[in-house]
């Protein structure tokens, strides 16, 4: 057992590593990087010029500035070129076919390569020569994915997520705050969501065709087909607007001064009463169905109709040998329910202006704050990983079939 | 007047009158049914206290709804079944909880009808607890008397269906079915799921127990041979209905029916010597949902008359216990 648990997440950590390479390079082939959308107006104004971008860009890591790297550290990578100021080459002993390590690129973004093409007889330092004597500024070397990424994996592996771009705080510091937000939102949710749509997904099973199965099924099928943003707007709408029994965002009433923590506490549960309601009242369709249709499988089983003739009470029946089996698939659901409890609702989260985990990783997104992304998905992959791991051993638990050996 | 005889005769364990299982195959649109499945249609027989009476027929001929009509499995149409005097029929849920343990059913497929998540001794022990027989200080060992009397071994107690053979699998059934001291059991095919070298053991078993017990069985099977060996009385069933019942030894040494003598001719002797004279049925079996008129055989039998075709025969004995529904013998 303790082999097996040891094995696995082994094999988790060859997991996480990929899933995070996977991540950085779908965040890199955004086509717009965060300093491009944040100076985009100014850059139009005219009040920040080009070259303030690539320095800005420089500064966030997104990219490298060649000619910086001449006159700051005088080599280049592992080309072993060395410039002196003007961007002459002062030492060439060294091998040029290892150059291809970075592209190299002009300030408006064309490579140095597909530039001089025709010209066959330049070889690149020349390029680098000339680009630099035409006056050009920013001849930059934009970061390779290998490069940016060992980067960021040798700091990870420090601890060091970075600082993230829109927040301006520690990325592990903002995700150990706020995912206790959203832990809390999401558990109170999970927990009604359990409790609401298991007894009704064993109503529904043992009632099948009869009204109480349709009420249910109909409603269950409204819960899945709603989208939560419409949904959530919709709650907003009518109870928060319209009725104004409920405030409409956030986590607490700014207008609260000097309060006890039990107001504080009241006023908080005030909050989360509506998204809580849009969470539960959109999920529980989906386990409500799952539930019945394992019942189903259940009930018709043989070993059901054995259970009717040795006499059981219909209770036992459902309940001790239908509803113990019907848990097996359930329990695979943990897998995928330890993310979504740490993770936060993105949506639900962003209509309701909760300052959860879920609606910072939203902006982030939308505006390609690379290392808090890198870290919220990471911190998503590592959860699922151990979800699955816990699910697996879960199912030893709970059907005698499984054994756990190796 | 034979009916009341019958509730009165203390001898008579089981007393089935025209017992009908018809299932909705289709509704209308207010949800009505309209065409029935004709799973059990009128079928009557009685079974003597500690005897055993077979069942045969082929494969989709109503035997098993017939077993589990009897336990009120499933909810019977119309007609009545009395266990003990008892008429099933009229119980309620709770009445027929409380009489469950005297009448038991050993299931066919011993791997699908075993709860996967209890143990054995559970699965043989729960309703022993849920209906009080015995009291928790003697639990245990009562659970294990029973098992060791079904052949198998005390230290499977806490061990889990998936771990046995077919066989033992087939001895957890019946232990499970006879801890609860039932009088009457009903087996559906108990061994035919199961290879022939288990098959006799499993046989003996129940005749074993049978006469330490003084049970009474219905024994459904559709294996001539193994119904032959462990029968008193024999019932043959075609399309949901009863064709011939009686006497073992009255059935076997003269079937009147023509699709009881079309079935006995069928069981392979262990003689290459012997000539077989096969008669051959033609064609399937018709569908239950939409049987034929008149005789339900007459589209298979090899004897058919018009009259066949066009009116039901009566059933009816021909000689003492032994009867049967055919035009080939006297109607009236």
């Amino acid at each position: 057992m303790v082999k097996y648990i040891i094995k696995r997440l082994l094999l988790s950590l060859l997991i996480v590593v990929g899933v995070s390479v996977i991540i950085y390079v779908l965040i890199r082939l955004m086509p717009m990087d965060y300093v491009d959308q944040k100076f985009q107006s100014q850059l139009s104004q005219g009040t920040v010029q080009k070259e303030d971008i690539e320095r800005i860009k420089e500064g966030y890591g997104l990219q490298v500035k060649y000619r910086d790297y001449a006159v700051g550290y005088g080599w280049i990578g592992r080309t072993g070129l060395k410039y002196d100021e003007e961007g002459n080459i002062v030492d060439t002993n060294n091998d040029k076919s290892t150059l291809d390590e970075g592209i190299l690129i002009d300030a408006s973004g064309v490579a140095l390569s597909e530039k001089y093409k025709d010209n066959k007889s330049l070889s690149e330092n020349d390029w680098v020569q000339r680009e630099l004597s035409g006056g050009q500024e920013a001849i930059c070397k934009i970061r390779s994915f290998f490069e940016g990424y060992g980067t960021w994996l040798i700091n990870a592996l420090h601890g060091d997520f970075g600082q993230s771009f829109k927040f301006g705080d520690d990325v592990g510091t903002i995700i150990g705050r706020q995912m206790w937000i959203s832990f809390a939102i999401s558990l109170v949710a999970l927990v009604l969501q359990f409790i609401i749509a298991i007894p009704l997904g064993v109503q529904a099973a043992t009632h099948q065709y009869g009204a109480m199965d349709y009420t249910v099924t109909v409603l269950a099928m409204m819960g899945i087909s709603l989208p939560t943003f419409f949904f959530g707007a919709l709650v907003l709408g009518l109870f928060s607007l319209k009725l104004g029994w409920f405030p409409y965002q956030g986590l607490n009433d700014s207008s609260l001064i000097n309060p006890t923590w039990i107001t504080h506490f009241l006023d908080t549960v005030h909050h989360l009463v509506l998204p809580i309601v849009t969470l539960v009242i959109l999920s529980i369709g989906g386990l409500m169905r799952y539930t019945r249709t394992n019942m189903l499988e259940v009930l018709s089983a043989d070993y059901i109709r054995t259970a009717r003739a040795k006499g059981c009470s219909e209770k036992t029946v459902i309940y001790r040998h239908a509803f113990r089996n019907t848990l097996i698939p359930v329990v695979t659901m943990l897998a995928g329910i330890i993310p979504s409890l740490f993770g936060g609702a993105m949506i639900t989260e962003q209509v309701f202006a909760l300052p959860g985990i879920g609606n910072s990783a939203y902006q982030a997104l939308i505006i390609g704050d690379v290392p808090f992304v890198m870290a919220y998905n990471l911190f998503l992959a590592v959860l699922s990983v151990l979800g699955t791991l816990l699910s697996d051993l879960m199912y030893a638990v709970v059907d005698p079939r499984v054994k756990i050996t190796k | 007047m034979e009916t009341v005889n019958a509730v009165e005769n203390k001898d008579i364990i089981l007393d089935v009158r025209h017992l009908k299982k018809y299932f909705p195959i289709a509704t209308n649109f207010f949800g009505k049914p309209t065409r029935f499945l004709k799973a059990v249609d009128d079928v009557s027989f009685t079974v003597q206290r500690g005897k055993t009476i077979g069942i045969v027929g082929e494969s989709g001929c109503g035997k098993t709804t017939m077993g589990r009509c009897i336990l009120r499995l499933h909810e019977i149409t119309s007609g009545d079944v009395f266990f003990d005097g008892i008429n099933v029929r009229e119980l309620s849920h709770e009445q027929l909880r409380k009489i469950r343990p005297q009448m038991q059913i050993i299931f066919q497929d011993p791997y699908s009808s075993l709860s996967p998540r209890l143990p054995v001794g559970e699965i043989i022990g729960e309703a022993v607890l849920a209906h009080k027989l015995v009291d928790q200080a003697h639990y245990r060992e009562y659970v294990l008397d029973v098992m060791h009397a079904c052949g198998l071994q005390t230290h499977y107690f806490d061990r889990y269906p998936h771990e046995f053979s077919g066989g033992q699998r087939q001895r957890i059934c019946i232990a499970r079915a006879l801890a609860l001291k039932p009088k009457l059991v009903i087996c559906d095919e108990p061994v035919s799921a199961l290879d022939v070298s288990i098959q006799a053991q499993i046989i003996n078993l129940l005749k074993d127990l049978q006469r330490d017990m003084g049970l009474t069985y219905v024994f459904i099977s559709h294996d001539l041979s193994v119904v032959e060996h462990i029968s008193d009385e024999i019932g043959v069933m075609y399309l949901g209905s009863m064709v011939e019942s009686g006497d073992k030894e009255k059935i076997f040494a003269n079937p009147l029916h023509p699709y009881t003598q079309a079935l006995f001719s069928a069981v392979p002797v262990p003689d290459p010597n012997v000539k077989m004279n096969r008669i051959v049925l033609k064609g399937d079996i018709p569908s239950p949902a939409n049987p034929p008129k008149g005789c339900k055989f007459h589209t298979r039998c090899n004897q058919c008359m018009d009259i066949c075709k066009e009116v039901a025969p009566k059933y009816k004995e021909y000689e003492p216990n032994h009867f049967c529904a055919c035009h080939l013998y006297n109607q009236d």
